[in-house]
């Protein structure tokens, strides 16, 4: 195969999956397109300096990596800068009473975690803090914050074991 | 670790989805979700960590268009590109196909100087303050236009294309035809439908742009952002920041005007009579106002006024008579629930 070929079949391989890991960091869907397409731009322009068939796909998740850590470290200047931006629109919705059911037994549960799992689940998914971020400012280690985390999902699955599949049926019923 | 057991991997998979995976771990998740009992498994937990609150909501764009987006910005650079590569036969295909998209661009744009023209917005149909308009347009699609609102389109509209502009707020329920794309254009908001049902509203007073979905996709366009906003969500512009925000819930209510659906979750008696009131242009009045603050939780698709009445008058054991327009709820108070 020629450099472009694979180069087409890596687009059409991992583009879907480099997205989603980009998502997973920025959390945004057009800053998680806009790096993904810059990734694959910068393959583009390594292509003859990289062995395509056995590096390429370790190149484009490392870019993906470093660009998304960067967008999110630029955010953050951004968000210095105008503090008021951080802040979302309030809307008022009406939800069905399953819903509303639903997310109060969610909020109940993430009351009852213990302390520090709900503090470090709190800050990671509701203040959208990085991990070292949190160990730092806790003043615990990086791996701690990991396993109070995974410790939160679990207790969470636990509680909640048969909310995944309500949310599917609410999905197919709506 | 026991391979067996793929609840063993949830560090690893929450490692992931908080985006903290380095990208030798996000690597090595992947080639384990090759496995059909593994990807169940994350799929689980996915299904969970969407379900808590501050989920952002993941809209993979479509592969193929990707693919056109990267060939162009590498037509684009400097650099050596994919087109000059491609040989010499191949460039020439492409830039005909430039050219011929360039020369109708200046057709349509040298049509639309000359007046009158197909594509001018010579229709018109608008609302006053207390009255909503059923449209049937010219191929087909329904329009409920709402209080003070109005669209504006060409008399080819349904011809070649199928373009309006619209102020205000309308619900839409459009035929689906993929070779004449439904486009709505509301301030700096360009609304793109796949055959579909969905409510959009200028939210006056912030300028703000509204747009929700009850069935199918429509896609909402700016000049700097693009979003998807599906079945069930909701899709705003905020005037201020000129930016695009999608939101998983949609407010039956506020379409009534159009569809006759309400939801009502533990609301008093007498929000819910307002809505009725606004959507059937009656007027409620209580003999005891105490029994304004009855609670009531319920859903009707498509009802008339009448049987909504009765089942609410079923339910709290009221007693409602209309007289002229207006209608007048006599009851003892709630039942204790």
């Amino acid at each position: 195969m020629t450099a472009e070929a694979h180069y087409r079949q890596y687009f059409y391989t991992y583009f879907e999956r480099l997205f989603g890991y980009a998502f997973t960091m920025v959390k945004d869907n057009a800053e998680a397109k806009d790096i993904v397409q810059s990734a694959f731009l910068k393959l583009w322009e390594k292509r003859s300096s990289i062995d395509l068939p056995n590096a390429g796909r370790a190149y484009l998740y490392t870019t993906v990596y470093h660009l998304s850590l960067n967008a999110i470290r630029n955010r953050a200047i951004r968000k210095g800068h105008h503090a008021q931006l951080a802040d979302g629109i309030t809307t008022v919705h009406v939800h069905t009473a399953e819903e509303a059911e639903i997310r109060e037994r969610i909020r109940l549960a993430i009351e009852t975690l213990p302390p520090r799992c709900r503090e470090v689940f709190c800050k990671s998914r509701l203040e959208g803090k990085k991990y070292d971020a949190i160990a730092a400012e806790l003043d615990i280690s990086v791996k701690t914050v990991e396993a109070q985390m995974s410790k939160a999902l679990k207790l969470l699955r636990t509680q909640l074991s048969d909310l995944a599949l309500t949310s599917l049926v609410l999905l197919f019923i709506r | 670790m026991n391979h067996n057991d793929p609840t063993n991997k949830t560090d690893d998979i929450v490692k992931y989805l908080a985006g903290e995976a380095t990208p030798a771990e996000a690597m090595a998740l992947e080639d384990w979700l090759i496995d059909p009992a593994n990807a169940e498994e994350f799929e689980h937990v996915y299904q969970l960590w969407q379900r808590l609150p501050g989920a952002p909501v993941l809209l993979t764009p479509a592969v193929d268009g990707e693919w056109q987006e990267l060939q162009e910005r590498l037509r684009a650079g400097s650099k050596p590109s994919l087109l000059r590569r491609i040989g010499p036969r191949m460039a020439v295909a492409a830039s005909i196909g430039l050219l011929v998209i360039a020369t109708v661009g200046w057709w349509l744009s040298a049509r639309q100087v000359a007046a009158p023209s197909p594509n001018a917005l010579t229709e018109q149909q608008a609302t006053g303050a207390d009255n909503s308009k059923q449209i049937t347009m010219p191929d087909g699609s329904a329009i409920t236009l709402h209080h003070n609102s109005a669209i504006q389109y060409a008399g080819a509209f349904g011809t070649t294309h199928r373009h309006l502009q619209l102020q205000g707020e309308a619900f839409f329920e459009v035929v689906p035809d993929s070779t004449r794309p439904f486009t709505i254009r509301i301030a700096d908001v360009t609304i793109k439908v796949v055959g579909t049902a969905f409510n959009v509203k200028d939210i006056t007073p912030s300028g703000n742009i509204e747009v929700q979905v009850l069935s199918g996709v429509v896609n909402m366009i700016t000049d700097q952002q693009q979003i998807s906003v599906r079945k069930g969500q909701s899709g705003t512009y905020d005037a201020s920041r000129k930016s695009l925000r999608l939101s998983d819930t949609v407010d039956i209510n506020s379409m009534s005007y159009a569809t006759h659906s309400f939801e009502f979750d533990n609301v008093p008696l007498r929000e819910v009579y307002a809505s009725l009131g606004k959507t059937f242009n009656r007027q409620f009045r209580f003999e005891d106002p105490a029994t304004g603050d009855c609670r009531v939780t319920a859903r009707f698709d498509q009802r008339s006024l009448e049987y909504i009445l009765q089942i609410i008058d079923a339910t709290l054991n009221l007693h409602s008579s209309q007289q002229g327009n207006t209608i007048v709820i006599t009851g003892v108070g709630c039942p204790a629930h």
